[in-house]
């Protein structure tokens, strides 16, 4: 994101705010789909994201290109747990040990990035949004905890269950993480 | 090894910049509902500010009309002034005070014959009301009407009380109608005597009162040999710089002075074969002040120099908004400029400054203080402005210092700038 941009946005400029959002809808849209699964959930996601962003913007010190792409995505992944939240999708995980965090490794070199996409669709909420949170965001157990309202154990086990998932999915499709 | 698949799965992953394959979305619909959200979060945003400066506004108004809202009419007629009576201020106080310290000042006579005070009730006289009649806002009254209803209307008061006007009035604070708050000085009447305040000025013992005393002003030697020496009382009839507790100067207190010219021989001395000369009446000195309230405190300040003839420490309530009156009166007679007169709270001016009139009525003084944050005690006084070169005699009395209720004062702010 260009800072002029940014700059523009923050005056009110409905067609600067337009281009933001022409650059950005596709790929904030693959943000909310990834968490909510559903179409409209994350069109919704995606709307709302974007209003706050537009709202937010004047509080917003440009620093780069990239510490801004990542605050916008920031919000629209906040967005998406308000959503699983309503849903109350966290709220059936029960409190677990999160041990045994050595297995399943994702050989992701043999897989086209739309496969992986997918596979991380297939995945159960709970399972999927802190997969998301912790390998894709980069969040740790205990951020991830807070967000949620689980413990960092619960994260970690739900993280290793995810993990075990996608191997079996990929074992499926007859891809092993031998290497 | 995790790791770092991790991190190339969230490269992977996040480079991904368009809709997932088999997905279509109608970007404009998307845009379209994000300008009417905008536009709807704007409308609760305006309404919000709107209802926020709504409240606000009205807040303002309604203080405005209970600070300002029994605002003093621009006209008051002279007459309706004159209706304005110092026993009706004084005994809507005693009135209001009831439960704590109401008596009847004691006469004279019988407080020099007994020295004890009797604690009577005064009556109370329900027509010494004061009344405020405000105009309504919906309804406009005709000329008349609303030049009645912007008069204060004062019932007069008995005949017995002679008027009372005060540069109150002026002040738009009428001490009259002070909210009912409890007076904090003690003793502002002065009939329990030197009791409860300080001064500057010297405390004259009420039986020792000088009244006065002759004073040599010239000797001269006459044709015979013999010296004439004139010698006339001292004008006032309190030293200068002294003040006494008096509830009157009555003519035995006061009684005339003569100019006596003495004669004696060539000696020089004065001795028993001096003869007495003729003499001269010379005027009262003081006069008592109108209407007679009983005790008061007169005080001649004399080119004295000194500034506080009453002060004293009160307690107060932080954030609070309190009135402070008394009434003052020239009683000398042969006063050219009584003298000026201001109340302080702190050494500050909280009110106008009453410049005393020849006259020998009594004349209000009134301003209001409204104590700090963290404040509880303060210093009130009533001071000299300018001390005139002699005679200035003056009398003092019903001080009061009450709190005033939140709203219940009317006064415009910048009636108050000094």
């Amino acid at each position: 994101v260009d800072e002029s941009l940014i700059i523009l946005c923050k005056r009110g400029d409905e067609k600067a705010q337009r281009e933001l959002y022409d650059k950005f809808s596709g790929k904030m849209f693959r943000v909310c789909y990834r968490y909510l699964q559903n179409q409209m959930d994350a069109e919704d996601a995606l709307i709302n994201g974007f209003v706050k962003i537009f709202q937010g913007l004047n509080n917003l010190e440009y620093r780069s290109k990239e510490a801004a792409e990542g605050w916008m995505k920031k919000i629209m992944v906040n967005e998406c747990l308000m959503f699983l939240r309503k849903k109350k999708t966290f709220s059936g995980i029960s409190e677990e040990t999160g041990n045994d965090m050595e297995s399943a490794v994702i050989p992701v070199d043999d897989l086209e990035v739309e496969e992986i996409y997918a596979m991380i669709l297939k995945l159960p909420d709970g399972y999927r949004t802190i997969f998301n949170l912790y390998v894709i965001e980069g969040y740790n157990h205990r951020e991830i905890g807070a967000q949620l309202g689980i413990s960092e154990n619960t994260s970690k086990s739900q993280l290793h269950k995810a993990r075990i998932m996608l191997q079996k999915l990929l074992t499926q499709k007859g891809i092993t993480n031998e290497k | 090894m995790k790791n770092k698949m991790d991190a190339l799965l969230r490269e992977k992953i996040n480079n991904l910049d368009t809709v997932p394959p088999g997905l279509t979305r109608d970007n404009e619909a998307g845009w379209e509902k994000i300008k009417k959200n905008q536009k709807a979060i704007a409308g609760k945003t305006d309404f919000v500010k709107k209802a926020a400066w709504g409240i606000i506004l009205a807040a303002v108004l309604t203080e405005a009309f209970l600070f300002y809202g029994f605002e003093k009419p621009e006209e008051v007629k002279k007459e309706e002034r004159g209706t304005y009576s110092s026993p009706a201020t004084e005994k809507t106080e005693m009135q209001l005070e009831q439960t704590t310290a109401v008596y009847a000042k004691p006469d004279s006579k019988e407080r020099k014959t007994t020295q004890e005070k009797t604690v009577t009730p005064r009556p109370v006289q329900s027509d010494t009301s004061m009344k405020i009649i405000v105009p309504t806002a919906t309804v406009k009254p005709s000329a008349d009407k609303q030049k009645e209803a912007n008069t204060i209307k004062v019932p007069k008061a008995p005949a017995r009380y002679p008027s009372l006007i005060g540069n109150a009035w002026e002040e738009g604070f009428r001490p009259a109608m002070a909210p009912q708050g409890k007076n904090l000085v003690q003793n502002g009447t002065f009939e329990e005597g030197n009791v409860g305040f300080k001064s500057d000025f010297r405390f004259l013992p009420h039986e020792d009162f000088v009244v006065g005393y002759t004073q040599i002003v010239s000797v001269s030697t006459q044709i015979n040999g013999s010296q004439q020496v004139i010698a006339i009382p001292q004008i006032s009839p309190i030293i200068a710089g002294s003040y006494i507790i008096t509830d009157g100067f009555s003519h035995q207190k006061n009684r005339q002075f003569y100019s006596t010219t003495i004669y004696h021989d060539s000696s020089g001395f004065l001795s028993p074969s001096d003869s007495l000369g003729s003499s001269i009446p010379i005027v009262q000195t003081a006069v008592n002040p109108v209407p007679s309230m009983g005790s008061f405190l007169a005080v001649n300040i004399n080119i004295s120099g000194k500034q506080r003839i009453w002060y004293n420490s009160i307690s107060v309530k932080p954030n609070t908004t309190y009135s402070f009156s008394c009434i003052l009166a020239n009683v000398s007679t042969q006063s050219s400029n009584p003298g000026a007169f201001k109340l302080c709270v702190n050494g500050e001016k909280v009110s106008k400054t009453l410049d005393l009139p020849l006259t020998n009525e009594w004349r209000s003084l009134s301003g209001m203080f409204t104590s700090g944050r963290y404040q509880t005690t303060i210093e009130i006084s009533i001071e000299d402005i300018q001390s005139p070169i002699f005679n200035n005699l003056v009398a003092l009395d019903n001080i009061i210092f009450k709190e005033i209720p939140p709203g219940e004062f009317r006064k415009k702010k910048e009636r108050f700038s000094k």
